[in-house]
C-alpha cells in the first residue's frame, strides 16, 4: 500500500520567511528611529551609552552566538537520524536563552536602582537626547527579551516534538523554522549590542 | 525536495570561530575613539556578521535563489528607508 501524506517543506518555510521579513521591518524601523535621534543628539546619546554596561552586553552577544550554533546543529543531528544528540543540542540552546535572561535581569536591575527605567522621575530629568536613548534602549532591548522568551518555547515545543519523535529524520521543518526563529533573535542582536552598548 | 544538504558539525564550529572574532575585533575597535570611523567600522563588521548568519546558520547558501532573491530584497527595502529617511532630515 502506497502512503502518501501531503506534505509542502518548502511551502512551510518560505511561510516561516515571510513572518522573518514581517519581524525585520519592525525592528527595522525601530533601528530607522535610533539613527534619526543619534543624528541629533550626537552627544546627549554618546553620555547615555557610556552607563549601558559593555560587559553583560558582550557576555550575551557570546551566549547568543554560541546557542545559535548548537541550534544550527541541533538539525545536523536531527537530519543524521541522532534523535539523542539533536535533543541534547536543543536542551543546551534553552539554557542559554535563559542565561541571556538572567544576565538581561541583572542589567535592566541594576538600571533601575539607579532610577533609571521608563516613566522614573530621575529619567525626566535628564536631557532630550539621553531620555530618547534610554527610551529607546529600554524598548528596544525589552522587545527583543520578548522574542527571545517566544524563541525558547518554540524551542521547548521542537524539543517535545524531537522526544516524541513527531520530528525526526524525514520531518523536521518545524525544527528547521523554529531555529530560524531563533538566528533571527541573533540577527538583531547583532546590530542592537554595537549600537547600543559599543558606540558611545 | 528530498535531497537536503546536510551542514557538518566541523563548519558550524568554523563559522562560530569567526563570529566570535569578529565580536572581539568589535570591542577591540570601539576603545579607539576614532567618531565617524568607528561607527562605521562597527556598523559594516555588524553586516559581515550578519550576512554568515543567513549563509550559513539559516542554511541560505543552500536555499533556493527565490529564498535569497527574498531575503536580500527586504534588506535593500530596509536600507532604501533609511537613505530616504536621512535625506529628509539632513537636508530639510
Amino acid at each position: 500500500m502506497i502512503h502518501t501524506e501531503h506534505r509542502d517543506d518548502f511551502g512551510a518555510k518560505m511561510g516561516m520567511w515571510l513572518f522573518i521579513f514581517t519581524e525585520l521591518l519592525l525592528f527595522g524601523g525601530l533601528f530607522i528611529v535610533y539613527a534619526v535621534y543619534r543624528s541629533q543628539y550626537p552627544d546627549d546619546f554618546h553620555i547615555a551609552a557610556s552607563q549601558l554596561n559593555t560587559f553583560i552586553g558582550t557576555i550575551n552577544t557570546i551566549v547568543l552566538l554560541v546557542s545559535s550554533m548548537t541550534v544550527a546543529m541541533s538539525i545536523t543531528a536531527i537530519q543524521k537520524g541522532n534523535k539523542k544528540l539533536a535533543m541534547s543540542l536543543i536542551a543546551i540552546t534553552i539554557i542559554f536563552a535563559l542565561v541571556f535572561m538572567v544576565n538581561k535581569y541583572f542589567e535592566w536591575g541594576a538600571k533601575v536602582h539607579h532610577g533609571i527605567y521608563p516613566g522614573s522621575e530621575l529619567m525626566l530629568t535628564l536631557k532630550r537626547g539621553e531620555l530618547l536613548f534610554f527610551s529607546l534602549y529600554y524598548f528596544m532591548t525589552g522587545l527583543h527579551a520578548l522574542h527571545i522568551i517566544v524563541g525558547m518555547i518554540i524551542l521547548i515545543v521542537a524539543f517535545v516534538k524531537v522526544k516524541n519523535s513527531k520530528i525526526n529524520n524525514s520531518d523536521y521543518v518545524l525544527l528547521e523554522n523554529g531555529g530560524l526563529y531563533w538566528h533571527l533573535v541573533d540577527l538583531i542582536w547583532i546590530f542592537l549590542f554595537p549600537l547600543l552598548y559599543l558606540i558611545s | 525536495m528530498n535531497k537536503h544538504h546536510i551542514t557538518d558539525y566541523k563548519t558550524y564550529g568554523w563559522v562560530l570561530a569567526i563570529l566570535l572574532f569578529l565580536t572581539a575585533l568589535t570591542v577591540y575597535i570601539t576603545w579607539f575613539d576614532l567618531k565617524a570611523l568607528t561607527i562605521a567600522a562597527a556598523l559594516v563588521i555588524a553586516s559581515v556578521k550578519v550576512t554568515i548568519v543567513l549563509t550559513y546558520f539559516m542554511h541560505l547558501k543552500y536555499d533556493s535563489l527565490v529564498l535569497r532573491l527574498m531575503v536580500a530584497m527586504v534588506f535593500l527595502l530596509i536600507a532604501l528607508v533609511f537613505v530616504l529617511t536621512f535625506f529628509d532630515y539632513l537636508f530639510r
